[in-house]
């Protein structure tokens, strides 16, 4: 990606921007984000699930819908935007089309050859330790956000693992996870969410990929949430955005193929992969909640069954 | 949706690790029981492709409810749809889960699970929800999935969805599905996209 970084208007070349730019490519390839969501759900789904209930739900047929979440920090029931996942909310599926397919063009003549070769010439330990470098200097955006949310438990455990990788891993090495301290992505798209801030519509924007206008928004906060927006040299943070994307397509490389083979509207399994995904995110792992979401979602398409 | 399917199947037949209950009184004890006889009838050696897609059918039938699901993941074309409609999505649609769940059999290779927490459906009664972590393979990651359970009485138990690490099977592919049919020729457009696909891979979509 960093040459098509490169090739950018020169407006767009300041720190602030190629930051942003790296983060949306996190989301880039449609599908990325799962992966890296992954163990911070299977480390407290057990708890999570405990009892249970659940809250109660509002479904609104509009376009976003709102489930309530207790807060950890003792403040009422929270109102939180979750959207929903099909085509209601994406008023802009012409274009979203267009650059779908462009961006497909795009990573099958380019990006998906860097991350099969990535694949192939990097041992799986190194890029397992890559990731978690990733994760590692991503920690002040992450505590920033856990704290923006109202969440002091998620930002304990963000300093935790912060301190405990830093000094026993040298951030290449994720003990924290291996001890009960799970990794959990967060950012200022989530924190909007947890606001009450609906998605607006989804979007797939060139290069970029799926996103909507609040989590396309809210990546442009967290660059400036972000220090090393401060420290890095324009080519060094092209480089980070190189990396990160290229890591987060190599982790993609099955699951794309894989829709790319079996779906019959891939652009609308994406959108509806992404957009679950999302929600789950912005739930955090409140399971129960989540749930509750979704099942309100699934009976309020089955009320006439005939 | 991280490799969704391949969580399912793994999660389907991954049972050689709890030995098969006799009872199937509880959710979980059906689902044990049923991916036990699973992995037996869909692994056994010299058994034809044909003969494959059959067992699998009749699975398919046996555990899932498959009418339920055919009526969820087309929403509200199903309401408007005929008879011969809903026949022929049904088949259409039994044939694109054969051809796309079959072959990942050939990959099983022992992998285990062992079934969590059972809760019950937040609305609706006689729908549970069983918890089974599997083992994915890779460095001793573990997938959690959730299977949506309906206590149906005399037909016994029967799966309605499954969510793969919080992306629900149901809700993409009607998210999909409908997509597709609004663009592409409704719900006859969508049968015959799935039969193409089902009998590309030779699995009959036909009673």
């Amino acid at each position: 990606m960093e040459t098509g970084s490169q090739s950018w208007p020169r407006r767009l070349r300041s720190h602030g921007y190629v930051a942003c730019l790296m983060a949306l490519l996190i989301t880039a390839g449609c599908t990325s984000a799962p992966d890296s969501s992954r163990e911070a759900n299977i480390g407290s789904y057990g708890v999570a699930m405990a009892d249970g209930q659940t809250a109660s739900l509002a479904y609104t047929p509009s376009l976003t819908q709102v489930a309530y979440r207790p807060d950890t920090s003792d403040v009422p029931m929270m109102q939180v935007a979750v959207g929903t996942t099909g085509e209601d909310d994406d008023p802009l599926e012409g274009l979203n089309r267009y650059f779908y397919d462009l961006n497909n063009a795009l990573d099958i003549l380019i990006f998906r050859q860097f991350a099969e070769a990535y694949r192939v010439v990097v041992p799986e330990g190194v890029r397992r330790s890559v990731t978690n470098f990733i994760r590692f200097i991503k920690t002040p955006v992450i505590l920033a956000n856990d704290l923006l949310q109202g969440d002091l438990e998620r930002a304990e455990v963000t300093t935790s693992r912060f301190i405990v990788n830093a000094a026993i891993g040298f951030g290449f090495f994720d003990v924290a996870a291996d001890s009960g301290l799970p990794y959990h992505p967060e950012d200022f798209g989530q924190t909007l969410a947890v606001w009450g801030v609906d998605s607006g519509p989804y979007l797939v924007l060139p290069l970029l990929g799926p996103t909507t206008l609040r989590d396309g928004a809210g990546r442009g906060v967290d660059v400036l949430l972000d220090p090393l927006t401060y420290v890095l040299t324009t080519p060094q943070s092209i480089g980070r955005v190189g990396v990160e994307a290229l890591d987060a397509r190599e982790r993609n490389l099955d699951t794309i193929d894989e829709i790319r083979r079996d779906a019959l509207d891939e652009y609308a399994r994406v959108r509806s992969l992404w957009l679950q995904n999302r929600r789950k995110e912005i739930l955090n792992d409140e399971q129960d909640i989540e749930t509750a979401a979704t099942e309100g979602f699934l009976r309020s398409d089955m009320d006439s069954p005939n | 949706m991280l490799r969704l399917y391949r969580v399912v199947f793994v999660c389907l037949i991954a049972a050689l690790a709890t030995p098969a209950t006799a009872a199937t009184s509880e959710p979980d004890a059906f689902l044990k029981d049923f991916a036990d006889r699973a992995i037996a009838s869909l692994t056994e050696e010299g058994v034809q492709d044909q003969q494959l897609a059959q067992r699998f059918g009749e699975l398919l039938e046996e555990g899932f409810d498959i009418p339920q699901i055919s009526q969820f993941v087309t929403a509200r074309y199903w309401r408007g749809a005929s008879d011969e409609q809903k026949e022929a999505f049904y088949n259409a649609f039994r044939g694109y889960l054969i051809q796309r769940f079959l072959p990942l059999f050939d990959e099983y290779k022992g992998q285990e699970f062992e079934t969590g927490q059972v809760r019950s459906d937040a609305g609706e009664e006689d729908v549970s929800w069983v918890t089974i972590e599997i083992d994915v393979g890779q460095s001793g990651q573990q997938a959690q999935t959730e299977w949506k359970v309906k206590n149906t009485g005399d037909s016994g138990f029967k799966i309605q969805d499954v969510k793969a690490e919080g992306t629900s099977m149901a809700i993409t592919l009607r998210d999909e599905f409908q997509t597709f049919m609004r663009r592409k020729g409704g719900l006859d457009g969508l049968i015959e996209a799935l039969q193409r696909q089902a009998e590309k891979a030779g699995v009959a979509t036909t009673n």
